[in-house]
């Protein structure tokens, strides 16, 4: 687990537990959310990646400012 | 402006997705006349018998979606997919469900149909819920409105997407805005992008007006007819060529006239295709 990982994981974790989000036709909870995203490599890697975009995103908006 | 408007609702998702679709309706009613098929009644059959009698400027459909079809109520069926495609006379079809963009929206373009729909599954934030119901609502507000050029108003739902990233405080919310945003596709704003390498080619020469439209079929029949047409050009220049050289050959030839009849004939045919697709 590298620390993007770490951060993302620690993220999901400080979340309430009655957090909720829709993914397609699955509506996933707070424990769902932890356990895909240390189980399922695919679904890690899909997150990962649009946390970078956003962060990218972030940083081309500052410089801009 | 004639509306079908479709919500079923038969789980979480749909339960959200029901509720923007009439946020929706509740902004556009003034300006539409409205048919709907809601819940239990959003069936393939209640469609179908919907459509094969009645034509609508626009289909709007809330819903589950998956990339060759949109999902009928208790997701069993599809309410639209490519088999009933062609009873559909609408000249827009308007969807936040996941994934229809793919395939679904593609077909609907090469039939003429403007599709506003996406290339992913639609995520979104339960608790953010109005941003992405703002933003996924905000195209269909702005053709009711009265805005016909689709280019602008993909640029009208891109900015709505953007303003709802600026507004949300959470990165979750921030994230699968943007997602939806990416995946978010207007078919007539802008043209499908193919991943068929014969269409690419098709697309590079022709256009997409004309190039989304060719079929298996057409482009089989015109690649058989060259071949055909090269191999017997090989078979009468080699059989003059024995019988008496290349005198014989470059001589008038009844079979020479026979070809380039032929020849002129395919291109005839060729030229009257080109119009029957652009139309």
């Amino acid at each position: 687990m590298d620390d993007l990982d770490k951060t993302i994981l620690e993220y999901l974790e400080s979340r309430d537990e009655d957090w909720t989000w829709v993914f397609g036709t699955r509506t996933l909870d707070k424990k769902t959310t932890i356990e895909m995203f240390k189980k399922n490599k695919k679904f890690r890697n899909l997150i990962k990646k649009e946390v970078q975009k956003l962060a990218i995103d972030l940083f081309a908006k500052a410089t801009k400012r | 402006m004639k509306v079908l408007g479709i919500a079923p609702c038969f789980d979480k998702a749909t339960e959200y997705s029901y509720k923007w679709y009439e946020e929706l309706m509740k902004k556009v009613k003034p300006k539409i006349k409205l048919k709907e098929l809601k819940k239990e009644e959003a069936t393939r059959k209640n469609f179908n018998q919907i459509v094969s009698t009645e034509a609508f400027d626009a289909i709007v459909f809330y819903d589950h979606g998956e990339k060759d079809g949109l999902v009928a109520q208790g997701g069993k069926e599809y309410i639209l997919d490519t088999k009933n495609l062609s009873k559909v006379a609408a000249k827009v079809i308007y969807t936040m469900a996941c994934l229809s963009a793919k395939k679904l929206g593609v077909d609907a373009y090469k039939k003429g149909i403007v599709y506003v729909g996406y290339i992913e599954v639609f995520a979104f934030t339960t608790y953010d819920e109005h941003l992405f119901c703002q933003a996924a609502n905000s195209g269909f507000i702005a053709y009711a409105k009265g805005e016909r050029n689709w280019k602008k108003i993909k640029q009208i739902m891109i900015e709505a997407f953007n303003k709802a990233i600026e507004l949300a405080d959470d990165p979750w919310t921030k994230i699968w805005l943007r997602w939806d945003r990416d995946a978010l596709r207007v078919y007539d704003g802008e043209s499908p992008k193919s991943y068929c390498p014969l269409r690419k080619v098709a697309l590079k020469i022709l256009g997409p007006e004309i190039g989304w439209k060719l079929t298996k079929t057409l482009v089989g029949g015109m690649f058989f007819y060259l071949v055909g047409f090269g191999i017997t050009l090989h078979a009468i220049a080699s059989e003059l060529y024995y019988k008496g050289g290349y005198l014989e050959i470059l001589s008038p030839q009844g079979e020479w006239i026979g070809l380039a009849l032929n020849f002129v004939g395919f291109l005839l045919i060729l030229r009257g295709v080109k119009r029957l697709l652009r139309k």
